[in-house]
């Protein structure tokens, strides 16, 4: 911190020194633009108007009806309220203010503040809340009368539920004259509530398995706080930032549960479910030249460490990038783009658990040092406009990781994944506009199964007006990801694992009367995966079970109607359902008998959302809204295993609008 | 994190935390001599062909906003949302000279207002019409090349060190060929900045396949505006893929998902600094955004625990493979040994 603020008194007083000789103050501008002084005093060329403020206030009733899963509106706090709020805006030279504050209820609430005086001092403060309503994780005990293993469900009543509050302020100060900023940037996330806490228990090892669920009241606060400073050294601009980044835990941050003895370790009261403080700081530079010349250059490098408080790991980082772009002529640039990672981690090489009830019993264990690893990526990029209407790109990019104590962790020592992009854009006649985009990419020693050795992936994007009254919009994705050789530490034996991503969305808005206009999306979601997969039997012998398939589908229907029989009466209305299903199935009969384990996982849901609303201006300034709301959460396969459980509800919100001006 | 020089490790480091005080001073000489090289500069030659493109009629001249509006009220509205705004305020109060009036985008305005008189606008609007001003005698801004649009506005924006543009230039947007215009609507209002609930709808009709990711049943909550593109997002161009808004896909995360940032003692690899190698970000067809269903999705990497126990009952078998994350409940990390004194994530 000490060397931060040294270097920012530094630099705010070299910057200034540097440059304020050649920046142009505004008589010269003037004189440079021909414009006689005598003719600029304040309010002779241009005087800030007067402009009356605005107020806009809102007040109505919100009712929510639920029956069964609240996951039907996962994100919504389904409890009747009265909801609030408006808008208030003034300008009054040199303050500019705008207010816009939304109050749905306790828990979910929008406000934006924005000052400005003059064009010295910006600000912007956003706070956005929502609540979670976390889905209920049930722990299905087949078998009550065998202890092992066994079920634990000591949760309440009450439903899950996380409330989260957002907050960023943003400050930007600059020195009249000069082009010399300070600024601040402040995001804090606050979560609190109740979350379903899963844990381990019994022995906590496999001669006394008890899986327990509870609920776990849980608080904690992200901050993360960007200061800096920027200004102009003659073509280019430098900016420093310095960054402030913690996790805080506001309530107990571990739980203490009594084990059965194991192998391992006699009976006693052990912690678990650590949640530890973090924290952390870093430094930046950035550094670029005009965005408006033929070449543009952007440069950063920043330094940064993180710090475990519990365990005092650490993992230090340095990051550095920097791009070229060069544009010979109009229709032809270039870039060149590099980024460098490397992470540095740490750990103290010893973990240690005491039993509470009895503190003799200590057990302290070695820990193999964490992966660090060094990164280098360089992009180069070409694009080039062939006509009027039609640009070709191409991005080759080639990217190296370098690990650390790889052969510890059963990892690849470098990684080298080589990726180029191919795309081309068009506008046909000025009412079709088509994208295309092919990307292949090349893995050397992918480190882990999920990355595959040879990928390919495609992107078509149509937007079409056939008709003045028809908007049509297509979208394709797909991929293909192949890889023949797995990495697991029980056997050699698994190869094979093959990808398949299908996404396609169709979308029209139909312009049906000057009044009333129709909009409808079509979506379809395929993923599909074959990959051997291996597992241990009884003698500890561990198998292979060849080309498992897993597939999830999903499809996603929307219409939506706007109809404005008035100039003063507004409706919308709007319907959606989402079908999803996923399953997998293993083949070897170990994995079939007596019950085959993908019954455990599989899924298929149904969501459905009807929104219908209406506004009615009553007055110039005088508003009435209704908005309706169905929603259905179906769980169409109904397996106990899963959590999924059937609900819908009915929301419906009034409210009166009143604005002076 | 060891150095290696030539092809040789030297078994020094090359970075240390501790070593920043050569970045202050690299940093401080470069301010330092910046004095002396860096104002003798010339300024940077424009894209020519794109500014070409923004200067307007040359027979035309500029004839100030006031003298433009004055005559016809059409504007009115918009004049007064501009002058309100940041770009509408005053240069200085010496200057008497608004930051940015009309013809600073739209180019000079006397061919489009000539012959045109209050006396004619007052005629005009009695009988019921809008007096027509010579509305091609602008720039046609909406039939300029992407680049050139941008070009218009950061003609200003980068004298004013607009830092959040750092990365523009060789970001997936300006290479996209999406302009500000595509994103600001400066006659939308005082309020030139998008507000985050508006940047959704802005963003999501360009990407309809993260509009359909946010409707499937586990999802980030951007549809119901509870959650906002930008809070991940910088469409104005950054260093990583994605134009992600931190420097990484973890850093991104853990600006509201800070629990999980680590480091712990027990970490799963160096797998949690892509938190895209379990999760689907936008959203899934699979419960916690995940991209393939437990237990399948630790299967894929680890062997399953044996099959066969004595005796073989449904129960056993759910235990094992119904969520792994039942008993492995802090799969991000954890500070604490499992039973047998290794990570397992137990604990």
């Amino acid at each position: 911190m000490k060397r931060f603020f040294l270097f920012a008194m530094v630099f705010l007083v070299l910057t200034p020194l540097s440059v304020r000789a050649t920046e142009l103050d505004d008589a010269q501008l003037l004189r440079e633009l021909g414009i006689d002084a005598s003719e600029t005093d304040a309010g002779q060329i241009y005087q800030f108007p007067e402009i009356d403020p605005e107020i806009t206030l809102y007040l109505g009733s919100r009712q929510a009806e639920v029956q069964g899963s609240r996951r039907v509106y996962e994100y919504d706090y389904l409890e009747d309220s009265i909801p609030f709020g408006g808008a208030f805006r003034v300008f009054a030279y040199p303050h500019r203010m705008y207010l816009v504050l939304d109050a749905l209820n306790s828990k979910e609430h929008f406000g934006e503040l924005r000052y400005a005086y003059g064009d010295r001092l910006l600000s912007q403060w956003i706070h956005h809340s929502f609540f979670h309503n976390f889905p209920a994780i049930d722990l299905i005990d087949l078998d009550p009368l065998t202890t092992n293993p066994g079920v634990d469900d000591s949760r309440g009543e009450d439903g899950p539920g996380v409330q989260t509050d957002s907050d960023r302020f943003l400050l930007r100060w600059t020195k009249q004259n000069f082009p010399l900023h300070v600024s601040l940037d402040a995001l804090t996330v606050y979560q609190e509530g109740t979350r379903t806490q899963r844990s381990l228990l019994g022995s906590g090892y496999f001669n006394n398995m008890i899986r327990a669920v509870r609920g776990r009241d849980v608080t904690g606060r992200t901050t993360t706080i960007v200061t800096g400073a920027d200004a102009h050294l003659g073509p280019i601009e430098v900016a420093l930032e310095h960054r402030e980044k913690r996790f805080d835990v506001h309530n107990d941050s571990v739980l203490f549960d009594a084990y059965g003895g194991s192998p391992f370790r006699p009976a006693g009261v052990y912690p678990h479910n650590l949640i530890p403080e973090l924290k952390g700081s870093s430094n930046r530079l950035k550094v670029h030249t005009s965005y408006t010349g033929k070449w543009v250059a952007a440069a950063s490098i920043g330094a940064g460490e993180r710090k475990n408080e519990s365990s005092r790991s650490t993992a230090d980082q340095l990051l550095g990038a920097g791009s070229l772009r060069w544009a010979p002529f109009t229709d032809l640039s270039l870039y060149v783009r590099y980024a460098h990672k490397d992470i540095d981690a740490d750990n103290p090489g010893r973990a240690s658990i005491t039993d509470r009830s009895d503190p003799a019993n200590t057990f302290t264990y070695s820990v193999k040092p964490p992966v660090s690893s060094t990164s280098g990526t360089v992009t180069v990029g070409a694009k080039y406009r062939v006509r009027a209407g039609t640009v070709l790109r191409a991005k080759y990019s080639y990217k190296e990781i370098e690990r650390d104590n790889a052969s510890l962790w059963n990892l690849e020592k470098n990684t080298i994944r080589n990726t180029a992009t191919l795309s081309a854009d068009t506008h046909i006649g000025g009412t079709v506009s088509i994208q295309t985009r092919y990307t292949y990419r090349d893995v050397d020693h992918p480190s882990y199964n999920t990355e595959p050795r040879w990928s390919h992936a495609g992107e078509v994007l149509v937007s079409a007006l056939p008709h003045p009254k028809l908007n049509a919009l297509l979208s394709y994705h797909v991929s293909r990801q192949e890889r023949d050789k797995l990495v697991f530490e029980e056997t050699a034996e698994a190869r094979n694992r093959d990808v398949k991503l299908n996404n396609i969305v169709g979308t029209g808005i139909f312009q049906l009367r000057k009044d009333l206009s129709l909009t409808a999306t079509l979506g379809y979601f395929r993923h599909t995966l074959e990959q051997d997969i291996v597992y241990d039997s009884l003698a500890g012998v561990p198998l292979s079970d060849a080309e498992v398939p897993l597939e999830d589908r999903a499809w996603v229907f929307s219409t939506g109607l706007q109809y404005c029989p008035r100039e003063n009466l507004r409706f919308q209305g709007e319907l959606s359902q989402t079908r999803s299903k996923s399953k997998w199935s293993p083949h070897s009969s170990d994995l079939l008998s007596p019950i085959s384990i993908a019954s455990f996982s599989q899924q298929k849901l149904k969501e459905t959302d009807l929104h219908f609303s209406g506004e009615y201006r009553w007055t110039k300034n005088l508003f009435f809204r209704l908005d309706y709301r169905y929603g259905d959460f179906e769980d169409v396969l109904r397996n106990i295993h899963d959590s999924d459980k059937d609900g819908d509800a009915h929301l419906v919100q009034v409210t009166l609008s009143r604005r002076w001006r | 994190m060891t150095g290696k020089v030539g092809g040789l490790h030297t078994g020094k480091r090359l970075y240390t935390p501790k070593g920043r005080g050569s970045l202050v001073v690299l940093v401080v000489l470069m301010g330092a001599l910046g004095c002396e090289f860096l104002r003798e500069s010339k300024p940077i030659v424009p894209m020519q062909e794109y500014e070409l493109m923004l200067i307007g009629r040359l027979d035309a001249d500029y004839v100030g906003t006031d003298t433009c509006l004055s005559a016809c009220h059409f504007h009115d509205q918009i004049k007064t949302d501009f002058d309100a705004s940041t770009m509408g305020a005053q240069l200085s109060e010496q200057s008497g000279l608004p930051l940015v009036n009309c013809e600073s985008c739209h180019g000079p305005g006397s061919l489009a207002i000539a012959g045109i008189t209050p006396e004619l606008v007052a005629t005009e609007a009695a009988a019921g019409r809008q007096t027509a001003c010579k509305y091609d005698t602008f720039l046609d801004l909406k039939k300029l090349p992407p680049p050139a649009q941008s070009l218009l506005c950061q003609k200003c924006h980068t004298k004013n060190a607009t830092f959040s543009l750092h990365n523009w230039a060789a970001g997936a947007h300006a290479y996209g060929d999406v302009s500000c215009f595509d994103c600001h609507d400066i006659h939308a209002g005082p309020d030139l900045k998008a507000s985050p609930r508006e940047t959704n709808n802005l963003c999501l009709r360009c990407h309809p396949r993260q509009r359909m990711e946010f409707q499937l049943p586990s999802r980030h909550p951007v549809l119901d505006n509870r959650f906002f593109c930008v809070d991940c997002h910088d469409p104005h161009g950054t260093v990583a893929e994605g134009l992600l808004r931190e420097e990484t896909l973890k850093e991104t995360c853990t600006l509201c998902h800070g629990a999980m940032e680590g480091p712990y003692l027990f970490e799963h690899a160096d797998l949690n600094d892509d938190c895209a190698t379990c999760h689907s970000v936008h959203g899934s067809v699979n419960d916690n955004l995940l991209k393939v269903r437990e237990p399948f999705l630790c299967l894929q990497c680890h062997g399953g625990h044996r099959t066969s126990s004595d005796p073989v009952t449904e129960e056993t078998k759910g235990a094992f493979f119904t969520r792994c994350t039942d008993c492995h409940s802090q799969i991000h990390g954890t500070d604490l040994p499992s039973v047998s004194g290794q990570g397992g994530f137990l604990h």
